[in-house]
């Protein structure tokens, strides 16, 4: 027994003395946010050579890609037609094996699969709020300068919207890891007639959109703004919160460090502003009485508002416009209602400030496309190039893609007539979207989850209760966030 | 009720289960007070289940249970003044050798006369110190107090050792824990705790004079009339340790008072049971086969260590097994059953001598009774079989004609009437003889469709379907009317030890003697049990070991008339007895 | 020689033949235990001592107790999350342990007196036991949902916010359909193997019982409850264990406008939710070491419930003081003879030193 004793002691003695001196070992040292960083160490390959054809282009024989897409909702099919498409012009040369991937858990299983090496993707089509992720784990590779001047499919960031391509090195000084393709946020339909009823226009700043929804109220007696059911999933708070933030020249995070900084100036100042902003549309308190946007159980029942015209103003995703459409044709008994439903966005609407910069910011999620870094033949990538160039800069693609709410990130496609003069665009994408150097996302973090989660309790903790301690709230939501962070390196 | 009726009565008791199936039928008896009943037969007799019934374990369907003249049928198994042990003994394996035969002191409440506790407590001590010499009084509490226990502990010590009950040990330990912790107190100390017993006797009598309660000699509070008031009260702890301990004592257990039962041996586990049954001072004890888990040598034992328990608290006992040894042994009178029905009560000579039919004489008596077919020669007036005769007189002829027209006119009335009572009769003969209607007791599963069958069935063939005891019984009559003009076979028994065997030795003659070789020798130590063929059956006698025998010598074999009993097969009763 | 060797040789074959089929029949059991069980604990352990990516293996490094460290720096707020769980953890089990422990026996007790139709009680007793939490989850979120298109709300005319509130501030309610549907669905596992621990009690036990005098309670309090002890341990025990690790009824049933802080209200939540989420793999190697830690604690309470449970130490008190008292009489007889006949006999110690 005595020995056992003796040996019990000594065991408890070095757990001791290692925890003691565990604390000195920091696994962050060597970890640097740098945003420009260089890559020293390659982890990935090139093999096989490029052959080309007569005319000096690059010749394809047989190539299949696997692309991972996040497409898959109600813009699935069309972008299944579009994939299509392709396929058929680049017959026996070029074929594309589209899978979706829902976006709950689309990075962890693509990086599960790429790190495994098991059924993975050559080309992701993704979110670019996950993209910083994929580079800090190493699953994608960059697109190669050289393979671009040999293969003479070049892509030029300065061809795209400035707001999006500035993410698309990743970090990586002169590197181009991601290409940015389309954006999407929310945005807002209204209703032409009971507008016109309260003898009001669009509003064009903050204090004109309170007035509005005023006068709508004392008028018609019903909640001005059908926002979308804010308890059934995050969309509103990853959207139209952040949004508000932007709108108000706040930052989510500190782009340098990476971790929230919500209590020093001026960024507190800006939360707090968008903080009020909101709250002025939504708490029940106060001169004017909406209702508040966690009390819809579904996005049905609040387009069922709009659609019952009891609401004035109606906050969702661009891809529901033809069924919202239809349902009102069938409730309301008209034919036509492209004089009754317009559509406008949330531009403007939060920013106290209406002359900064920063008011026509909206925050979006946009599609990036980037390459797998298992992907080594050489015809393969230029195989991979050459699609993404057909996908981004192709107007009649650009138009079809455009159809489901989704706006070109490509400013060789936007700026030009026939994209903008198409009908689509026309009525819908160019109101949802006014500027689309203004169009802001997650980002160079890839603590997505970590900002997304958190800015959901900051808006839950402060939007709907008026009693709560704006700055008190920051600075604890600000604490669990960088603690967070920090466990995270 | 009558004067002279028994302690237990039981009338006309019937068990009926729910299915239809009788267990029980027509069991009537009388129990004196102090006797060993024992109530034996093979399995599935219905012993057991009249021993419930009796305890009240089982609902009586038919007839009447009386205690004292009192009726028991409905009254619950704790009112019956009864205590049982069972054959699996049935102690609660939670619970230490001690807490089991506590058990149904701690759970019950008795009546007691209602003391006035602080009256009796200072009166005994007062008693005490007036008898005891101070200063041994004095030596023996300080070396009570000053060892280690609780409070409890050594107020039971102080009543152990005094003799007092523990109202009284508890006001000398007061006494004692407010003194000075001193080993020799003066007879000064005597005096204050006097002067103070007083002071509290005068105290209570004066709050009892006011309370109006009157209390007799021994502080017991009386009624009007002079009687003793009882209430119903749990025994304190000190009395339930002090009769556990008792009756430890009295069964030997006392070295096992902290074991579990898995840990004791099958006769512990039987004390024990015992113990709890005893423990409850109820004149009535009822025993279910509680000696067939023990092995053979454990039997004897126990089986002389019950009677003497019997006899020693002057119990009635009740006891049920299928162990004819046992029976004969331990039983002041048997109860002989079969298929449900009584075949005998009777003593154990009576039993064993005068059987009243072939069931209890083939039962009865280890090794059993010899019996064999004969032949009624009526012309020859012996009895036959093959060379094989036994001459018999006039006597027999009458009672054999005598018997059988009895027994004629026995089934003819039972013919005439064939009511439920005749088929009952008919059940009962059948008990006896061992013959079984063909699907009797077959257990058809309670399914409802075989129900649905059944009664279409029933319905088809009509409500005069013949019930198969009136064919057995009308089959019978033909026989039994058959036997007076013809020669009939006839079944004559013989016990073992009535036989008598000689080795031959040559040159002896004898006469009237049946020489044989034995088949078997069998030594049981002090006796040799031979076995023989005689008309063709094996037959067992005794011969004494002090002389060998083998299969090889030859044997004489030679019994007399008044040791045979001869029985009609028909019916199984017996026709002749001994003499 | 040779034959002796043969024999053996042969002996040892036909062990080995009759080990092979045991072997055999065990060996699903085995290799599925092995392989999901033991070995990624094995892992988990090691891993909780690294800094660990299971996507980008370049930088996993041994460091030690850090993490543990981590754990247990109560200033951490994303630690803090995890030892906060405890409590709301703690404080559902001691509701719902004994319950389930208790309906069930209940239950148990009353199929077991055969009332008419009790073989069909029986099975609805024990039916929901075998859908799956998920199933469950999506049954009672549609009966208990807060609008008024939520069953119970329909029915009763009312608009109760069934499943929604903070942890420790106003989410009574969404527990109380938690403990609801989780009583509804495990009652079935604990009532059959109490069920059968019932019919095993011995019958002669009862009459025992009450021949001594015993009322139907004093019956089920000294026959069927200590008959039955070992059954109700094994059902405390697997019950206990299954409600630490509670994370399937909180998260199907979970609080439907909840921020991510309200949804971690058991440590295996918080588990999951860091494991679940691609952005934090780099906190892989955090999560195994809580995963650990929590584990323990989950030992500590099976070890105690095992002891509470098992066979206690007995005492000879009562031979003791049988002999005690033996001595006492005896003792008490002589003290009444002449009082200068003063012997003691055994238990009086010092009588003779005193005089």
């Amino acid at each position: 027994m005595k020995k056992i004793k003796w040996i019990a002691l000594l065991c408890v003695t070095i757990l001791c003395l290692t925890f003691v001196f565990a604390g000195c070992i920091d696994p962050n040292a060597g970890n640097d946010d740098d945003d420009d960083k260089v890559i020293t160490e390659k982890w990935w390959e090139d093999t096989g050579e490029l052959s080309f054809n007569s005319e000096g282009k690059v010749k394809y024989s047989n190539i299949t890609i696997k692309l991972a897409t996040v497409v898959s909702g109600e813009d699935k099919d069309t972008f299944k037609s579009i994939i299509d498409d392709f396929n058929r012009e680049y017959k026996g040369r070029i074929a594309i094996d589209s899978e979706d991937i829902g976006q709950a858990n689309f990075e962890s299983t693509v990086a599960q699969r790429i790190s495994t090496k098991n059924k993975a993707p050559d080309l992701i089509m993704s979110h670019q709020k996950g993209h910083k992720y994929f580079v800090e784990n190493k699953i994608i590779q960059p697109f190669s300068k050289d393979l671009m001047e040999q293969s003479k499919i070049s892509i030029d960031m300065n061809d795209y919207s400035a707001g999006l391509s500035r993410y698309s090195s990743l970090g990586y000084k002169d590197e181009l890891f991601s290409i940015p393709c389309d954006a999407q946020s929310m945005v807002v339909f209204y209703n032409k007639t009971l507008l016109e009823e309260i003898g009001k226009e669009l509003p064009t700043n903050h204090q004109e959109l309170l007035d509005v929804c005023q006068a709508f109220v004392e008028r018609k007696g019903t909640s001005p703004i059908a926002w979308p059911a804010a308890n059934q999933n995050n969309h509103w708070y990853n959207y139209v919160f952040t949004t508000a933030i932007m709108q108000n020249g706040g930052k989510l995070y500190d782009e340098s460090t990476k971790k929230a900084d919500w209590t020093s100036e001026p960024n507190k100042t800006a939360m707090t502003k968008a903080i009020q902003s909101i709250r002025d549309l939504v708490a029940s308190e106060g001169v004017v009485k909406y209702a508040p946007f966690n009390d819809k159980t579904s996005d049905d029942s609040s387009q069922l508002e709009f659609v019952d015209n009891k609401a004035l103003f109606y906050v969702y995703f661009p891809w529901r416009i033809e069924s919202l459409e239809s349902l009102y044709k069938t409730r309301n008994n008209v034919q036509d209602v492209t004089d009754i439903i317009g559509t406008t966005s949330v531009a403007n609407w939060f920013a106290m400030d209406s002359s900064s910069a920063d008011a026509g910011k909206i925050f979006v999620d946009s599609h990036f496309f980037a390459m797998s870094k298992l992907v080594t033949d050489v015809s393969k990538k230029a195989a991979i190039m050459e699609f993404i160039k057909w996908f981004t800069q192709r107007t009649d693609v650009c138009k079809k893609w455009a159809s489901t709410g989704h706006i070109t990130a490509c400013k060789l496609v936007g700026d030009t007539d026939e994209y903008k003069n198409d009908a689509y665009c026309q009525r819908y994408l160019n109101n949802f979207y006014p500027d689309i150097d203004n169009l802001v996302s997650m980002g160079l973090t890839s603590h997505y989850n970590t900002v997304l989660s958190h800015i959901k309790t900051l808006g839950y903790e402060t939007l709907s209760n008026t009693a709560a301690d704006i700055e008190s709230k920051l600075a604890s939501i600000q604490k669990s966030f960088n603690d967070e962070i920090a466990m995270n390196k | 009720m009558s004067a002279n009726s028994a302690f237990i009565t039981l009338k006309n008791v019937e068990k009926i289960y729910p299915n239809g199936e009788k267990a029980v039928y027509n069991f009537n008896l009388d129990i004196e007070r102090n006797e060993f009943i024992v109530i034996v037969g093979p399995s599935g007799c219905g012993k057991s289940t009249t021993l419930r019934m009796i305890a009240g374990l089982e609902d009586i369907s038919a007839g009447e249970i009386y205690m004292e003249d009192e009726l028991l049928n409905f009254k619950p198994c704790k009112d019956r003044k009864m205590a049982i042990v069972f054959q699996s003994y049935a102690l609660y394996p939670q619970m230490n050798v001690f807490n089991n035969i506590a058990f149904p002191l701690t759970i019950n409440k008795y009546p007691a006369p209602i003391v006035n506790s602080l009256l009796s407590a200072c009166d005994e001590v007062k008693k005490l110190l007036g008898e005891t010499d101070w200063h041994t009084l004095t030596a023996a509490l300080a070396n009570v107090m000053r060892n280690k226990g609780s409070k409890d502990d050594k107020e039971e010590r102080i009543a152990t050792i005094f003799e007092l009950s523990i109202d009284g040990a508890k006001l000398l330990y007061d006494f004692c824990a407010k003194s000075a912790s001193d080993d020799q107190p003066s007879e000064d100390v005597k005096g204050v705790w006097l002067e103070r017993i007083r002071i509290n006797e005068t105290a209570e009598l004066e709050k009892v004079a006011q309370s109006g309660i009157k209390l007799n000699e021994r502080f017991c509070e009386v009624d009007d009339d002079g009687y003793e008031k009882t209430q119903v009260r749990k025994l304190t702890n000190y009395e339930i340790k002090k009769k556990v301990y008792e009756t430890a004592e009295k069964l030997d257990l006392t070295a096992y008072l902290d074991k579990l039962p898995k840990e004791l041996s099958g006769g512990q586990m039987q004390r024990v049971a015992l113990g709890r049954a005893i423990i409850k001072n109820v004149p009535v004890f009822l025993m279910d086969e509680p000696l067939s888990n023990l092995d053979a040598k454990l039997r004897l034992t126990m089986r002389s260590e019950i009677v003497k328990l019997h006899n020693k608290i002057n119990a009635t006992t009740i006891y049920v097994t299928h162990d004819q040894t046992e029976a004969m042994t331990m039983a002041s009178r048997i109860v002989v059953m079969s298929r449900g029905f009584i075949q005998q009560i009777g003593t154990p000579e009576e039993v064993y001598n005068s059987p009243s039919n072939l069931f209890v004489a083939r039962f009865i008596g280890s090794p059993s009774m010899n019996l064999f077919d004969m032949k009624f020669d009526r012309k020859g007036m012996r009895l036959k079989h093959g060379d094989v005769s036994i001459p018999m007189d006039k006597k027999f002829v009458a009672r054999y004609d005598e018997f059988y027209k009895g027994k004629i006119a026995d089934f003819q009335g039972i013919l005439e009437n064939f009511d439920a009572q005749a088929r009952e009769k008919v059940l009962k003969i059948m008990s006896a003889t061992g013959e079984s209607l063909s699907d009797k007791k077959v257990k058809k599963k309670e399914n409802i469709f075989v129900k649905i069958k059944e009664k279409l069935d029933k319905k088809k063939n009509g409500a005069d379907e013949v019930p198969k005891e009136k064919l057995i019984s009308e089959s019978k009559l033909e026989e039994l009317k058959n036997r007076l003009h013809t020669d009939g076979a006839l079944t004559v028994g013989i016990r073992p030890e009535r036989i008598r065997i000689e080795k031959v030795q040559a040159g002896k003659k004898y006469n009237g003697c049946f020489i044989t070789k034995p088949t078997i020798c069998e030594l049981l130590g002090g006796e040799y049990s031979v076995h023989f063929d005689f008309c063709d059956k094996d037959v067992v006698a005794r011969f004494d070991a002090k002389s060998l025998i083998t299969t090889n010598d030859d044997i004489a074999v030679s019994f007399s008339l008044e040791d045979t009993y001869v029985f009609d097969p028909i019916t199984c009763d017996v026709i002749k007895e001994l003499g | 020689m040779n034959n002796l060797e043969l024999m053996q040789r042969e002996m040892r074959k036909s062990k080995r033949r009759k080990n092979a089929v045991g072997y055999a029949l065990l060996a699903p059991y085995v290799l599925i235990f092995l392989f999901f069980s033991v070995i990624p604990c094995l892992m988990g352990f090691v891993f909780s001592f690294m800094q660990y990516n299971p996507i980008d293996s370049s930088k996993n490094m041994f460091v030690g107790f850090y993490n543990y460290a981590h754990l247990f720096d109560f200033t951490n707020s994303v630690s803090l999350k995890f030892w906060k769980s405890f409590a709301t953890m703690f404080l559902f089990d001691i509701v719902m342990v004994p319950t389930l422990i208790i309906i069930p026996l209940t239950l148990a007790y009353l199929i077991n007196l055969h009332p008419p139709g009790y073989k069909f009680y029986r099975a609805v007793i024990y039916l929901p036991s075998v859908i799956s939490v998920s199933v469950m989850g999506i049954v009672f979120s549609k009966l208990f949902a807060g609008d008024e298109l939520g069953f119970f709300n329909a029915l009763f005319g009312t608009n109760i916010k069934w499943l929604s509130g903070k942890p420790f501030e106003n989410d009574i309610l969404r527990w109380v359909v938690i403990f609801i549907a989780s009583v509804w669905w495990q009652t079935g596992t604990n009532f059959v193997i109490l069920s059968g621990a019932l019919r095993n009690v011995p019958k002669s036990l009862y009459e025992a019982c009450e021949m001594d005098g015993g009322s139907r309670l004093q019956g089920i309090l000294h026959v069927t409850l200590p008959n039955i002890k070992s059954s109700v341990g094994i059902c405390l025990f697997n019950t206990l264990i299954g409600y630490l690790g509670l994370y399937g009824q909180p998260y199907v049933l979970h609080a439907v406008e909840n921020s991510i802080d309200q949804e971690i209200v058991s440590p295996m939540m918080f588990i999951q939710y860091y494991l679940k989420n691609a952005s934090f793999v780099n906190m892989t190697g955090y999560i195994c070491a809580a995963a650990i830690v929590f584990g323990l604690i989950v030992m500590v309470f099976g070890t105690i419930e095992r002891k509470v449970m098992g066979e206690r130490k007995r005492t000879d008190k009562y031979s003791a003081a049988y002999k005690q008292s033996k001595q006492d009489v005896e003792w008490g007889l002589s003290l009444k003879g002449p009082a200068q006949d003063i012997q003691s006999v055994g238990g009086a110690n010092n009588v003779n030193s005193i005089n």
